[in-house]
Parts: structure tokens; sequence; C-alpha cells
């Protein structure tokens, strides 16, 4: 078993299958070797860490991605998310991105891999306005930067 | 965002305009009820200004706390490739494509400047380019346009007929005499005579860096003999 310490200090006690899921962890309880001491992980509170663990405890089973993964492999890869994951996504928009920066700080490729597909989706079929009102991201453009978008505009197939 | 201007600067249609020399000669009450509903109005109209402006300060306020805001570039980026590759993935399945952006790639750069950076950092949402017989000057101008904001490698798929390819060929090398080191991808979905055309158009002394040549299967039923 190993124990994990979150930064609002909670302690989480799992099995190493699950725990070794993030590659930061394998690699910290490699370097430390048999040991009870705790391994903390200042960039994870709480609540984002027992979603994290909910989701490597569901797929500690799943093969490892093969190691030197061509990027043409990856291209040719389904998008589509399993069921599962889509309802252990279904979160808040502010625990989505929590689990997005969590499974990258842990190095949980898969995860990460579900969120960003998860936003893709959300981007998908929105028109810049409509993303910010979703992301509540201000407009910073310059008049000569949308006088340049405007015109970019007329090189879209489907505007 | 809807305005509630409407519900309340109605008042003409409920008072009956009964013309200037009523107006005039209207008795004082009236005089002051009419005084005390533009006022009431101006000061609604005040408050509704009032309200738009603070709801765009909070909107401003939450952007720097966003959640999105604290996803670092290369996250973004990765956001941005899980687009690409649905992209790609619908764009395989249509029976012909356009070769021209979509309007989902080009919302990525829309969006804000950080966005737009690191959407345009993102070779892949947009390379391979794909040049075809419609939309070919267009599509060669807009890889133009994202190359000359650019670094990264990138890649070239022409879908032509024979007629179409002087000048497009021509139009290309002049692109790659200047961003060629940079094609790594070519792909080449025209009939023998086409690319016979396409490296006597003098294109295959600007690619030294070519990785990958695909070419064919020729199509057929594009070219005229």
């Amino acid at each position: 078993m190993v124990t994990l310490t979150t930064s609002d200090n909670e302690t989480f006690t799992v099995d190493k299958k699950v725990a070794e899921k993030s590659v930061l962890i394998k690699n910290m309880l490699e370097d430390v070797g048999e040991s009870d001491q705790a391994i903390p992980l200042p960039n994870v509170t709480a609540s984002v860490l027992k979603k994290v663990l909910e989701w490597c405890e569901h797929h500690k089973d799943d093969p490892a991605p093969p190691e030197n993964e061509d990027k043409d492999d990856t291209r040719k890869r389904t998008t589509d998310i399993s069921e599962w994951d889509q309802k252990f996504i279904a979160v808040d928009q502010e625990m989505l991105f929590e689990i997005i920066l969590a499974a990258n700080y842990l190095d949980i490729k898969a995860l990460l891999d579900v969120g960003c597909k998860t936003v893709a989706n959300m981007i998908k079929g929105k028109s810049p306005e409509e993303i910010r009102k979703l992301f509540n991201i201000v407009n910073d453009f310059t008049p000569e930067e949308e006088a340049q978008i405007k015109k970019e505009n007329e090189w879209a197939e489907d505007r | 965002m809807s305005s509630p201007e409407s519900d309340w600067s109605t008042h003409s249609e409920f008072t009956p305009v009964f013309g200037e020399r009523w107006k005039e000669a209207a008795p004082e009450n009236e005089i002051r009820l009419r005084d005390a509903i533009e006022k009431t109005e101006k000061d609604i109209k005040e408050l509704y200004d009032l309200l738009e402006k603070q709801k765009e300060e909070l909107f401003v306020a939450r952007a720097r706390q966003a959640p999105i805001a604290r996803v670092p570039d290369d996250v973004l980026g990765l956001v941005f490739e899980a687009l690409a590759k649905h992209l790609n993935s619908t764009r395989n399945k249509a029976t012909s494509s356009s070769g021209l952006s979509t309007a989902d790639q080009l919302a990525c750069a829309q969006v804000c400047s950080r966005w737009r950076r690191v959407a345009f950092d993102t070779s892949a949402l947009w390379s391979p380019f794909v040049i075809n017989r419609d939309t070919g000057m267009l599509a060669l101008e807009f890889a133009a346009f994202l190359l000359a904001r650019t670094s990264w490698p990138f890649g070239l798929e022409f879908t032509l007929t024979c007629d179409k390819i002087g000048d497009l060929f021509k139009r290309s090398a002049a692109m790659l005499s200047r961003y060629g080191s940079r094609l790594t991808f070519l792909s080449l979905k025209v009939c023998k005579y086409g690319i016979h055309k396409f490296f006597a158009a003098g294109i295959g002394a600007h690619i030294p860096n070519l990785q990958y040549l695909k070419y064919g299967p020729e199509p057929k039923e594009l070219c005229q003999p």
C-alpha cells in the first residue's frame, strides 16, 4: 500500500498498483524504495485526489500505452471517450480543470487525454464569443487584430 | 443579453398622441406626469447601463481566476490537439473536403490573444494543409499566412486535376521557396503528368527536409484525358 498526502494535509492510503497509474508517483516510489513514508502531493487537494484515485482504481488493469507511440498512430486513435469516463468527467468546470491540472502534474497521460478530449468537445461547434462566455475569457484583441480575424474568416469553409 | 428597455420605454403605446396643440395646452398634472415618466425612463436607462458595466467588470474580474486561466499553455495545446484529432477523423469520413480551414479550427485562434498564440503554435490543428481543386489558391493563401507566423514543420496534401495544376504549383513553388525547409510530409494525389509538373515547377529544390512522400492513388476520376 502507498500513502499520499495532499496540499490540504489529508492522507490517502491506496493500493500500489492504483497509485502507480501516476508516472510521477511511480518514479518517486522507485527512487525511495520500500518505505512507509507518505508521498507529499503539494499541488493536489483532497477533493481532486479523491476523484483522480477513483479514475486510477477503475483503470488499474488497463494496459500501459506504448512508450514510443508514433504521432500518426495517436492521430488515428479514436477521439471518443468511454461511457464510464464520460460519467466520471461529468463534473463542474472548476473540477474538470482541476482534474486536468492534477493529471498533468501526476503524469497520468490517459486521464489527461480524457480531460482534454472533454474540453475539446465543449469547444466543438462554438463561435469564439460562445467559447469566451463558456469559459469566462476576456476578448483582448486590438482593433488591428480584430480586422485580421475578420479577414481570416474568409478562409473558413463553414463560416 | 436582452435589454429591459423594451419593457419600460413603451409608455407612449399607452398614451395616445393627440398632436402638438394638445401637448402645449395639456393640463398641469399631465405635464407633471410626463416629466416624471421621462425622468424615470432616464433613471432606468442609467441603472441599466450601470448594471451592464458591473456585469462586465465581474466578467473581467472572474476571467483572471477562471478555471481555464490556470491551465498552462502546453495543456491548452493538448486540448487543441484533441480537437484536431476529432476534426481529422470527421474529415476523413467525408467524401470530399474543401481544403479550407474549418470554423472550429479558426475559433481556437480567435478567442483571445493567448488562445491565438497557442493555437498557432499547435501544428496538428492546421497541418497537413489540404490543397484541392476547388479552393487551392485560398488554402495556399491561408497556409502562407500561418507559416509566416509560426516555425513548426508542416505537411501538404495536393488533390488536383491536371487543369488546375499549373497555377497552383507555381504558387506552391513560391511559398515553398520561403518555407520549404519546414516541409516534412508531402502527399500528391495527382496523375503522373501532375507529379512531373510538380517537380518541374522547381519545388523539389526547396524541400530538403522532406521525410514522407506519398503519391497516388491516381485520381482518374478527376482528370480529363
